[in-house]
């Protein structure tokens, strides 16, 4: 089961983080900082593995942004990466290739993202497009003006 | 902020075309303009400062509300503090509608955690928004509710929850199973809820069970695989349940694997990965250790392994998991092979992460055949040698798994190596434990183990497990045979080359392992004097070059309290070998001088000893009467010399010469300087001895005493300087204080110390009676004084209760008590009871079988031999079939053989199942005041009732059924009674050793209110007895005291059954003696 998850930027910026316990904000912050460095340290033919404390953190680089995810000791790291792989997949295919920039702007939609396809720290298997349809279905409910800055983004092709 | 960042914003404004940019860009542009930390921190907090103010106007407006919200969020997200507002994320959630409503949601997932105060207002909007919203609203909902429902509302939303498993959107349906999983399994783990509430929401409760096997078996793939997860949970809590669906199961992963599942599930060409992997967990769980399951297994497994094989990450994702499984269930020789080729290719992947991947799989298989290593071995070497530390550690874990007697040396060596490297405390303590475990477990020969334990005590202090050095001493004490006395042997070396290189740095355990190894074992090495030892021991506790400096009190305050008080008990173990040498050598000159008393000479003491303290004394007698006695003279010698061996140049016959000895040499002990004054005047003793030798004797003596610094007090106590620092050099906590002054006192008069603490040789205990009798003229002084009498707690809690006979039984004990203080043991109730409140305290903490009790002569064994096994049947507790309110002795016993006969079919299986669940049952659990008094309470009426019919029956049991029963009855309470005189006996007598009629009087006592003695052996009775109602057994273990009372522990598996037993057995023992008793006597 999933324990937390982090995105950081390639110079140490926290975008997106959710955790799935109850945890002091400077415990939070104290966390952070200390994966922060210890990933950013590692070199890139390393593993995308680490063993820290009693977990074992998953992460994954995809461009500027580095996906980073705690799980138990006990489950599978490949199959983690994949849950990292495939929210990937469905940001590029909901913000048309991500950047970073979508994900600053539009954090709360990649949140929403996240979380429908990863209840309670558990992934649910559900098809691709079942998820993007949710999503999309909720943001007909949404502001013109909000539509209007996606639109915006996208036509700025930032890559 | 990025160089591209900063260019994209400053674009941003024109390509949003003339609408104004929204507040949030508005924020990210200036955060992004921002130059230093200060900088950015002002404008957060003023933008803090605006969304305050917008959201405290009075007319709540949805889109400024979501507006600022987001930006919170952003706010958290850099880490300010944004408590103010998580109360507007509620408001939003419960007044917006649809997009606002989602954002509110969301807001209350990442600013709220499930403990939070205020989600008590989500409850609400939660029950509201899943009963009448539409799919989205309940969608969100069930999505929150399922992270954030606060404890006490789980019963009222569950309900609603598990109706919604039959919504007709299957991701309602999907959300409903994964919140479901959530609320049912957090709300088990939760203590603080109430039995009340746990009991609902029980897994096993056959309802929960029905609401997932409903959703595992929905038409939709999607909720089917929602509902794994809680199976998993079930699995782990009742296998024998879940077994019955290992068919369905199969028949899953079949379908999943061979792509009937459709194609929308699948990732990268991989069918559910994540549907796999799970059904793969729950095989793992469910075919561990069973072969019948597991025959259904291996066939899916197969092919799963078979299809798995492609170059998608997902699909080695699956294949690790299928070999994980495999490495779990009973070996499948085929399936073994094929994974470790598996494991192979993994390993020699250019992929890292297949690397670490295989390391694992490989790792998992050598734990069931470490031969499995063995065709990998040049792969795992490619491994160990990897640039990547979480390679190398996962491969360092690996080889703990293959370790044998043959390989542990290189494995420890290579562990030690990582163990310097790595800076991680975690990593490093897990390394420390493990090295040191698989040292313990697998060491060659006593001097590699020494050198590996004080290698890592030497470490930093952080890392060292909390358990040690007390378990490499404990290897010490328990080590028997030939092997003990090389171990100690290396040890005892290997510490006292680390005491020689002390710094403030050391870390305590090694410390504390050097004082205990020097205090305790040091006379394995006979050429280590005690004076040598205290000497480095007190230079531990004080180093010399603080001991005149003004910084002297800081440098030895460095040591921590825990390690001053090791360093002092230490200190205080050689000063006894070295007091007990010194009073064997004063126990000699006794005999000598009662020895020339006889011979009809007069012996003349110079000085008077103060409190027996012989050993510093001078007797001044003849020389020409001792002069007769050579041959005592020589035997004296004799045995100082093995006492001394350092004074190997003892050649005196003079009684007086020997004593200066005795004492120069326990001068010399002291401190070096002294010793060297001490051999220095011996050679003058020596010429001087055909002098008038007393007086000469005397005067060296002191001059000796003199210049070795060895003071007199006013007492006339001869003391020999202490080597110990000053008061003022130490802590001020009243512990150690209280440690130094007693080592002090002792010291003083050695053959008290000698008496206080024998020397013994080995690393005995010293034996001790619980009663403790030297407290009772203490607390008999305090009763004459009008004190109360020592009630203990658990019968204090009866005494509240009020129940009639209760407070009967503790007036009657209590005067009891009071009758006997005019005669022998005035407090030997409340004496006791005091120790037995200790003893009950220390027992609460680890439940112990009682193989070992103490009797009033020390340590006796107990006759059951207390070994927890759940293969012999026991005796069945009755069936509530024959236990009416009003129970009779004769027919409850003739009922029970019956019973016994009836249902000897299902004794076998009930006992293993009662025994199982009472060893694995809330282990540890003390009786509670609360459960207690309820209990009291519930039973009082019954026992009102049948006042002189016993609530049980006699229990015909063998010892070693008792001694099982023991172990598993873990509700239990202590205490002592007072038995009153038989008649006949004189007052005074009840001391006298053996007490034969207290046990038979205990006997009869017993059997007469139900109670079948299983075993007499000493002084010590074991009863056991059926409860009439349930037919729970009731044990009790009686223990008569040299002081005339009993002490009773009753123990029963049920806390409410412990409180009625042991009522009535008191009421049986406090009760006249048995009328056969008194014809007996």
């Amino acid at each position: 089961m999933m324990q937390f998850m982090l995105l950081f930027s390639r110079q140490g910026k926290l975008r997106l983080q959710k955790w799935y316990f109850a945890i002091y904000e400077r415990e939070k912050k104290k966390i952070v900082r200390e994966l922060v460095a210890i990933i950013l340290a590692r070199k890139p033919k390393m593993s995308s593995f680490l063993e820290w404390r009693d977990l074992k953190i998953v992460y994954k680089r995809y461009a500027s942004l580095y996906f980073c995810c705690a799980v138990a000791t006990q489950d599978n790291e490949l199959l983690t990466l994949e849950i990292v792989h495939r929210y990937v997949e469905l940001l590029d295919k909901y913000f048309g290739s991500v950047c970073e920039l979508d994900i600053i702007f539009n954090f709360e939609k990649a949140y929403f993202i996240w979380m429908s396809f990863l209840l309670g720290g558990e992934l649910q298997e559900t098809s691709k497009k079942d998820v993007l349809k949710a999503i999309e279905q909720a943001d007909q409910l949404q502001e013109d003006n909000e539509t209007a800055t996606r639109n915006v983004l996208e036509e700025m092709g930032l890559t | 902020m990025s160089r591209v960042f900063g260019r994209a914003l400053a674009v941003l404004p024109a390509e949003l075309g003339g609408s104004a940019p929204g507040p949030l860009h508005t924020l990210l542009s200036a955060l992004a303009s921002a130059s230093s930390r200060q900088e950015e921190e002002s404008l957060v907090r003023k933008e803090l400062s605006i969304i305050h103010q917008q959201l405290n106007t009075a007319n709540f407006n949805p889109d400024v509300a979501s507006e600022c919200l987001v930006r919170l969020i952003y706010c958290a997200t850099l880490g300010y503090p944004i408590g103010f507002c998580t109360i507007h994320a509620l408001t939003l959630a419960q007044r917006g509608s649809s997009w606002h409503k989602r954002l509110g949601y969301l807001a209350c997932c990442l600013l709220l955690h499930e403990n939070h105060e205020l989600l008590l207002l989500l409850v609400n909007t939660l029950m509201k928004d899943l009963q009448s919203g539409g799919p989205l609203e309940m969608g969100m909902a069930l999505m929150v509710a399922g992270q954030l429902t606060p404890p006490h509302a789980v019963s009222s939303i569950m309900p609603i929850v598990i109706d919604k498993l039959a919504h007709s959107r299957e991701f309602v349906r999907q959300k409903a199973v994964a919140a479901l999983t959530f609320l049912t399994f957090r709300s088990c783990s939760d203590k603080s809820l109430d039995n009340e509430n746990s009991d609902n929401c029980h897994p096993s409760n056959s309802y929960q069970r029905d609401v997932f096997l409903r959703a595992f078996g929905d038409r939709d793939p999607s909720v089917m695989a929602a509902s794994l997860p809680a199976l998993l949970h079930l699995a782990k809590r009742d296998p024998d349940w879940c077994r019955t669906l290992v068919p369905a199961l199969v028949g899953v992963l079949r379908q999943v694997i061979e792509g009937r599942l459709h194609g929308d599930f699948s990732f990268h060409g991989v069918p559910s990965p994540w549907l796999q992997i799970d059904l793969l967990r729950l095989f793992s769980l469910l075919g561990k250790g069973d072969h019948g399951t597991s025959q259904q297994i291996y066939e899916v497994l197969g092919e799963c392994m078979e299809r798995a094989r492609s170059k998608q990450m997902s699909a080695w994702a699956v294949l690790s998991e299928c070999i994980r499984t495999l490495s779990v269930l009973p070996p499948h020789l085929e399936l073994w092979t094929r994974a470790s080729d598996f494991v192979g290719e993994m390993l020699q992947s250019s992929n890292a992460n297949l690397q670490y991947m295989g390391v694992r799989c490989l790792a998992d298989m050598a734990r069931v055949e470490p031969g499995t290593v063995l065709c990998h071995r040049p792969s795992v070497m490619c491994a160990l040698e990897q640039p990547d530390p979480a390679i190398r550690r996962r491969t360092l874990e690996l080889l703990c798994r293959v370790v044998g007697q043959e390989n542990v040396e290189a494995v420890c060596g290579h562990l030690l190596s990582a163990l310097r490297d790595t800076q991680d405390p975690y990593e490093a303590r897990s390394l420390a434990s493990r090295t040191l475990d698989l040292a313990y477990r697998f060491s060659p020969n006593s001097e590699w183990l020494v050198g590996i334990v004080t290698e890592v005590l030497s470490m930093r202090e952080e890392i060292i497990p909390p358990d040690e050095p007390g378990r490499f001493l404990w290897l010490l004490v328990k080590e028997e045979e030939e092997s003990a006395e090389s171990l100690k042997f290396h040890a005892l070396q290997a510490l006292m080359a680390s005491s020689t290189a002390i710094s403030s740095r050391t870390s305590q355990p090694l410390l504390r392992a050097i004082t205990w190894v020097l205090g305790e074992i040091s006379h394995v090495q006979p050429d280590l004097s005690p004076a040598d030892i205290s000497s480095r021991l007190s230079r531990i506790l004080v180093p010399p070059a603080s001991r005149q400096g003004s910084h002297a009190r800081a440098s030895s305050l460095s040591i921590p309290i825990e390690t001053q008080a090791w360093l002092l008990t230490g200190l205080s173990k050689v000063l006894s070998r070295q007091a007990n040498e010194l009073g064997n050598a004063s126990l000699i000159t006794e005999q000598i001088r009662e020895e020339s008393k006889d011979g009809g000479q007069d012996v003349e003491m110079t000085r008077e000893a103060g409190g027996g303290g012989e050993g510093g004394s001078f007797a001044r007698k003849d020389t020409d009467h001792f002069l007769e006695k050579a041959e005592i003279f020589s035997k004296v010698d004799d045995q100082i010399k093995n006492m001394n061996a350092s004074q190997k140049n003892q050649t005196s016959s003079s009684p007086e010469v020997i004593e200066i000895k005795v004492n120069g040499s326990q001068a010399g002990l002291s401190s070096e300087e002294c010793n060297e004054s001490g051999m220095g005047e011996r050679v003058d003793i020596m010429g001087t001895s055909d002098v008038d030798q007393d007086k000469v004797c005397l005067d060296k003596y002191e001059t000796e005493a003199g210049k070795s610094e060895i003071s007199k007090e006013d007492s006339g106590t001869r003391q020999i300087k202490l080597p110990l620092p000053t008061l003022d050099l130490l802590s001020d906590d009243p512990c150690i204080q209280q440690l130094i002054d007693e080592l002090r006192r002792l010291w003083a008069s050695p053959s008290l110390f000698a008496t206080v603490l024998p020397a013994s040789p080995g690393c005995q205990t010293p034996l001790v009676d619980p009663s403790l009798p030297f407290l009772d003229g203490f607390v008999a002084e305090a009763m004459r004084k009008g004190a109360a009498p020592y009630i203990p707690p658990q019968l204090r809690q009866l005494d509240k209760q009020g129940s009639s006979y209760d407070a009967r039984e503790i007036q009657v004990s209590g005067a009891f008590s009071e009758s006997v203080g005019h005669g022998t043991s005035p407090t030997s109730t409340a004496g006791n009871s005091w120790a037995q409140e200790a003893g009950s305290d220390a027992s609460a903490d680890v439940p112990q079988p009682a193989t070992r009790v103490w009797g009033p002569e020390g340590r006796t064994r107990c006759p059951s031999p207390a070994r927890p096994t759940a293969t012999t049947s026991l005796p069945t507790p009755l069936s509530g079939s024959e236990s009416g309110s009003r129970p009779s002795s004769v027919l409850g016993a003739v009922s029970h053989e019956e019973s016994r006969e009836r249902e000897k079919d299902e004794e076998i299986q009930e006992g293993r199942k009662k025994l199982a669940a009472a060893l694995f049952a809330g282990v540890g659990n003390i009786q509670e005041h609360g459960s207690l008094s309820r209990t009291n309470r519930d039973l009082s009426p019954a026992s009102e009732s049948t006042k002189d019919v016993s609530s049980h029956t006699a229990l015909a049991l063998s010892t070693e059924e008792f001694g099982k029963l023991w172990t598993s009855a873990i509700h239990e309470t202590r205490f002592a009674v007072s038995p009153p005189d038989a008649p006949g006996l004189p007052n005074h007598l009840p001391v006298a050793p053996g007490k034969a009629w207290l046990l038979d009087f205990a006997i009869q006592a017993l059997s007469a209110v139900g109670f079948h003695n299983v075993a007499t052996a000493g002084q010590e009775l074991l009863f056991a007895a059926q409860d009439t109602k349930t037919g729970a057994p009731l044990l009790l273990h009686c223990i008569v005291l040299l002081t005339g009372d009993i002490q009773l522990c009753a123990r029963a598996k049920a806390p409410r059954l412990v409180q009625p037993m042991a009522l009535s057995v008191q009421r049986a023992l406090s009760s006249p003696p048995w009328p056969a008793l008194n014809q007996k006597s």
